[in-house]
C-alpha cells in the first residue's frame, strides 16, 4: 500500500469507526474479544482496501467488512437469552416498565442469531433491503421476508 | 414502541462507545479461514522437507529397485506439492470479507473439501508404495534388495506390511486432518448452514 493509500485508510477508517464499534458492541461480550476483533476487522479492512474501489460507499464497505469479519470470527459464546426464552422469562409488568426501551432492545437484538442480527441492524441503519441483499449474499427476497419475520419477533418481545 | 427510534437512542447511549485498549493493525490475523491458510502453508513446508529427504536417500542409495521407487515418491510429492499450492492460491484469491459472504465462505470450503478429499482418496494408493519404498530401503541396508525380493516369505511380508500400513496411515491421515482443519472447516460448514437455513425458512 502506497503512504498516500494508507493516509487515507487511516483518516476514512477515523471517521467511521463508529461502524466498528456498533459491530462489535452487538456481538461481543469479553473484553477480550472486543479487542481481538478491533484488530481482525482493521486487519482484514487493511488487506481489502486497495481494492476497495469507490464504487459503494465506503461506510457501506466497511459495514461489509466488519459483519462478515465478525461473523466468521471464533468468539466466546454469548452470554444472552435467547430470544425464544424471553418470553418465557418471570419478569413482572412493573418490573419489565422499568427496563429501558433501548437497553431491552439491545438485549433482544443480541438475543437474535446472527445473521438475524445482522439483518436487523443493517436494516435499522438504514440499508435497503437489495444493499443488505449484496452484503450478506442473500436475495432480495430472502432479506424482506426474513426481516418481516425478524421484527415481527423483536415487536412480540418488546411489547410483552 | 417505535423501533427506529429506539435505535437511534441505542446507537447514540451505547453502541458507539469506543473499543477499550489498544488497538493496532495486526499483521497477524486470527480468523479462521487465515488458520487455514496457514495449514496449507504448514503441509507445503512438509512436503519440501520430505522431497529433500528423499532426494538425498536417491543420492546414498545405490540399487536401482531402490531408486525407482523412491523416484516414483518424488513425482508423487511434487504433484501433491503443486496441488496444495495451487488450492492455497485460491484460497488467498476468494477469502474476501469486503466481498459477498455466503460466496466467499463457499469458495473456501468447497476448495479446501475437494483438495482434502482428493488426498484421501489418492493416498490409499500412495502409502502402499511408501510402505513398499521404505520395505526396499531397509532390505537394501543388509542385502540386495532385487535379489530378497524374488523370495516368496518377503513377497509376503512386504503383503502383510502394506496390508497393516494402508489403513493405520489411511486413518491416522484422517484424524490429523480432523484435529487441524476440521475445527475451522466445522464453523465455516455451521455458518453457511446458517445461511441456508434462512433461505429455506423464507420460501
Amino acid at each position: 500500500m502506497h503512504v498516500s493509500q494508507e493516509r487515507e485508510f487511516i483518516t476514512l477508517i477515523e471517521e467511521h469507526k463508529g461502524i466498528i464499534y456498533k459491530v462489535i458492541r452487538l456481538y461481543v461480550n469479553h473484553d477480550e474479544d472486543e479487542r481481538d476483533l478491533m484488530q481482525e476487522i482493521l486487519f482484514q479492512a487493511w488487506k481489502s482496501f486497495p481494492r476497495f474501489d469507490g464504487r459503494s460507499k465506503f461506510s457501506t464497505w466497511l459495514y461489509r467488512v466488519a459483519l462478515n469479519t465478525v461473523l466468521t470470527f471464533k468468539r466466546r459464546p454469548n452470554l444472552v437469552i435467547p430470544h425464544d426464552n424471553l418470553a418465557s422469562l418471570n419478569v413482572s409488568n412493573t418490573e419489565k416498565r422499568s427496563v429501558d426501551d433501548t437497553e431491552a432492545l439491545y438485549q433482544a437484538i443480541r438475543g437474535l442469531g446472527d445473521l438475524e442480527r445482522m439483518l436487523i441492524t443493517l436494516h435499522l441503519d438504514g440499508y435497503e433491503n437489495d444493499e443488505i441483499a449484496s452484503i450478506i449474499g442473500l436475495t432480495k427476497n430472502h432479506v424482506a421476508v426474513k426481516l418481516h419475520r425478524v421484527k415481527e419477533t423483536l415487536m412480540n418481545q418488546l411489547n410483552a | 414502541m417505535d423501533l427506529q427510534k429506539t435505535w437511534n437512542r441505542l446507537e447514540h447511549d451505547k453502541l458507539n462507545k469506543p473499543v477499550l485498549g489498544i488497538i493496532s493493525v495486526s499483521k497477524k490475523s486470527k480468523h479462521p479461514v487465515q488458520k487455514l491458510i496457514d495449514l496449507f502453508k504448514i503441509t507445503l513446508g512438509f512436503s519440501v522437507v520430505f522431497e529433500m529427504g528423499f532426494i538425498y536417500l536417491l543420492i546414498i542409495m545405490t540399487q536401482p529397485i531402490v531408486k525407482l521407487f523412491l523416484v516414483i515418491m518424488i513425482i508423487v510429492y511434487l504433484f501433491f506439492f503443486f496441488l496444495n499450492l495451487k488450492i492455497l492460491k485460491n484460497i488467498q484469491r476468494t477469502f474476501r470479507l469486503d466481498l459477498n459472504l455466503k460466496t466467499t465462505l463457499k469458495q473456501v470450503y468447497d476448495n479446501t473439501q475437494s483438495t482434502l478429499a482428493f488426498q484421501r482418496k489418492s493416498s490409499i494408493f500412495i502409502y502402499p508404495l511408501a510402505a513398499t519404498a521404505g520395505f526396499l530401503m531397509g532390505l537394501a541396508a543388509e542385502k540386495d534388495a532385487a535379489l530378497m525380493m524374488q523370495k516368496w516369505q518377503v513377497q509376503i511380508i512386504l503383503v502383510i506390511a502394506i496390508a497393516v500400513l494402508t489403513p493405520s496411515c489411511y486413518y491416522l491421515a484422517r484424524w490429523m486432518e480432523k484435529v487441524s482443519y476440521g475445527k475451522y472447516l466445522n464453523q465455516l460448514h455451521s455458518l453457511i448452514e446458517d445461511f441456508e437455513r434462512i433461505e429455506k425458512q423464507s420460501n
